[in-house]
């Protein structure tokens, strides 16, 4: 490790997925192995079925890897409990989602807010806090909307601030503009660049090449495998 | 450390939750409540209305002195026609038997008569519905605590004298006599004219019916005019506070003795403590008491049963959503607490209407009848912890369900 001069996030060695499904055995994922540097910018790209989501799940620790390590930020989590999980999920890991996954009858403030309840922080400075979230996706205006009321670019807007909201060490996005237009998903990757450009380390999960050229790092999966991983700009 | 803190924000939090989603479902949430409703109505009301009536009857018997006792030729329990017709052959309880106790028991204190018929009593064109016309000796006013409102009560003399006269009830001087004193008039009860010595202060009513609609005779008159019947009495009331047993014992010997039984011939009458009385009593509400409870149980059941569909119903709808909170780092324990305390407001709202509906029917009934009602706080803090228990108990599976959902499927969940 003496070879990164920055701080190691994601750190997959030689990780299994392997599903059973009736008498069928179905390899997700084949020997991974993976490092995520603080402060990267990595987009996975490959077409459906190629293992990116599960390969995000288990980043995300909503699954565990069936063989092999990952360590997030030097722990072991396949030893972790459940509780312990979630703490990661909450503290260390924001989601933005395809289909943005807000909750409907909350307004985007309180939607923003939710992770910092569950991190048990004090409604004073929730508030505050998803504030300047929302700031930074430049939605401060629309806080007391509920997403019914807003495009799907605000929507995935709020969801990016959710994200952020408890500064976690990475952000994971599953195909964060599978669900909008053209120049919609572009406002939505200068949302991450910028975000990106403050420090955050995004990890970014899309089919789509034109979406992936915004990112610095691009991992190629085919059936399972990493086959390929190029650095296309400059840090 | 931090994952045992109790998290208040995520108390909050569900709190919102639960009252968000109840409004959102507001008929939903009232029909599934409507089971919690009923039985804690029923079980509260119960549980107040047979105090209340525990209460009435122990003072009742405070007031005869709680070692009096009754000597009847009908037992206040038949189980059988057979035993019917056996009892129906015993000798009446006469005017005699009372007199020959008075005279020959030592440990026995006062004694008193009681023989009842059903009368009209007229006054100058008035004329009363059927009423009860109560044979009675001058003890029995001490006995039954009757308070003298005008007059006095039936004397010695007028039983030894066979007089006719006789003390009326608060509902016959209220119906014969309008703007006059009825002391000196005569009244005619069941053909024979009776002279009014006194009135009787109000009773009041029991289960409906007035306890004021009466007219006291002395036994012998009584006798004279209305003949002798099965319901005759002797109330026996035993020297001191103590023991009836001595006093039992004498009567018992007398009334075998006077009937001419043989050694091996059982008892051709009954002697029926206040005890046996109260145990009767108790024994009778504490049936009605286990049934209702039972009734009670059975729709708290039915309405826990339906409070668990609703969740689990609740809870497939907003699987994505439980998807969501994981991924944001809900523990287990959170979502596991935001359903357990849906349900558990559920059940609290329905406790808290069976309560208020249980108070205001228990209103309704003491007024009717004329028992005291006796809603404490305590009973409503049960009925409302009740529900909650109930809330808990089947609000615990539906939210166990959630707090295991894997987080994959529900967010993929549509």
């Amino acid at each position: 490790m003496s070879d990164h001069n920055k701080r190691e996030i994601i750190h997959l060695e030689n990780v299994f997925k392997i599903y059973n499904i009736g008498h069928i055995r179905v390899e997700a994922l084949k020997a991974i192995n993976m490092v995520v540097d603080e402060g990267e910018y990595v987009a996975i790209m490959g077409p459906s079925g190629s293992g990116k989501s599960t390969m995000m799940n288990i980043i995300g620790c909503l699954d565990r890897p069936t063989e092999g390590e990952y360590y997030f930020e030097g722990e072991r989590v396949g030893g972790l409990s459940d509780d312990k999980l979630a703490y990661i999920r909450n503290k260390k890991v924001g989601f933005v989602f395809q289909t943005f996954n807000l909750l409907p009858r909350r307004n985007a403030i309180s939607n923003v807010e939710l992770p910092l309840v569950y991190a048990g922080v004090p409604a004073e400075d929730r508030k505050r806090r998803a504030m300047e979230a929302l700031s930074k996706v430049d939605l401060v205006d629309r806080a007391k909307h509920n997403p019914s009321e807003m495009s799907g670019g605000e929507r995935q807007r709020v969801a990016i601030a959710r994200a952020i909201v408890n500064e976690p060490a990475i952000i994971l996005a599953d195909e964060p503009t599978g669900n909008l237009d053209t120049r919609t998903g572009n406002e939505i990757m200068d949302v991450f660049r910028s975000i990106n450009e403050e420090g955050n380390t995004i990890l970014m999960v899309t089919h789509d090449p034109d979406i992936a050229r915004h990112a610095r790092r691009i991992i190629q999966l085919r059936d399972g495998e990493i086959v390929s991983d190029k650095i296309t700009g400059k840090k | 450390m931090r994952f045992f803190r109790v998290n208040v924000g995520v108390i909050i939090e569900n709190i919102k939750i639960a009252v968000s989603s109840l409004i959102a479902n507001k008929t939903r949430s009232v029909l599934t409540t409507l089971g919690i409703i009923i039985g804690i109505t029923t079980i509260i009301s119960l549980i107040s209305m047979i105090n209340g009536l525990n209460e009435y009857v122990a003072s009742l018997l405070s007031s005869f002195g709680s070692n009096t006792f009754n000597v009847m030729k009908i037992p206040p329990m038949v189980r059988s026609g057979e035993e019917w017709r056996r009892v129906q052959r015993r000798p009446d309880i006469e005017i005699e038997d009372a007199q020959a106790i008075e005279e020959n028991c030592p440990s026995v204190e006062f004694v008193s008569m009681r023989v009842y018929t059903q009368k009209k009593a007229k006054y100058e064109g008035e004329e009363t519905d059927y009423i009860f016309v109560v044979g009675v000796n001058e003890a029995f006013q001490n006995m039954e605590n009757l308070l003298i409102k005008q007059g006095r009560f039936i004397s010695q003399e007028d039983v030894d004298h066979s007089r006719l006269v006789c003390v009326i009830g608060y509902d016959i001087e209220d119906a014969l006599f309008v703007e006059r004193s009825p002391i000196g008039e005569r009244i005619k009860v069941g053909g024979y004219p009776l002279r009014v010595v006194g009135t009787i202060d109000k009773l009041g009513s029991i289960f409906g019916q007035s306890r004021d609609n009466i007219v006291f005779v002395p036994v012998t008159t009584f006798r004279k005019m209305f003949g002798w019947n099965s319901f005759a009495m002797v109330i026996v009331k035993p020297m001191g506070n103590g023991s009836p047993v001595p006093a039992i014992d004498e009567v018992r010997m007398l009334m075998r003795q006077r009937h001419q039984l043989r050694a091996d011939d059982e008892d051709d009458f009954t002697i029926q403590t206040q005890k046996a009385m109260l145990g009767l009593f108790q024994s009778l509400t504490g049936a009605i008491f286990a049934a209702m409870i039972g009734v009670g149980g059975i729709s708290l059941i039915v309405g826990g049963v339906g409070i668990m569909n609703v969740m689990l119903v609740s809870i497939t709808e907003r699987t994505r959503e439980i998807g969501i909170r994981k991924a944001i780092g809900a523990k287990r324990s959170d979502i596991l607490g935001q359903f357990l305390y849906e349900s558990a407001i559920l059940s609290v709202i329905g406790g808290a209407f069976g309560v208020g509906l249980a108070s205001i029917l228990v209103k309704v009934v003491s007024n009717f009848t004329g028992l005291p009602s006796s809603l404490s706080i305590w009973v409503m803090v049960l009925g409302v912890g009740f529900s909650v228990v109930v809330g808990l108990v089947f609000g615990i599976y539906p939210a166990n369900k959630a707090a295991k959902m894997d987080p994959i499927y529900a967010l993929r969940f549509e």
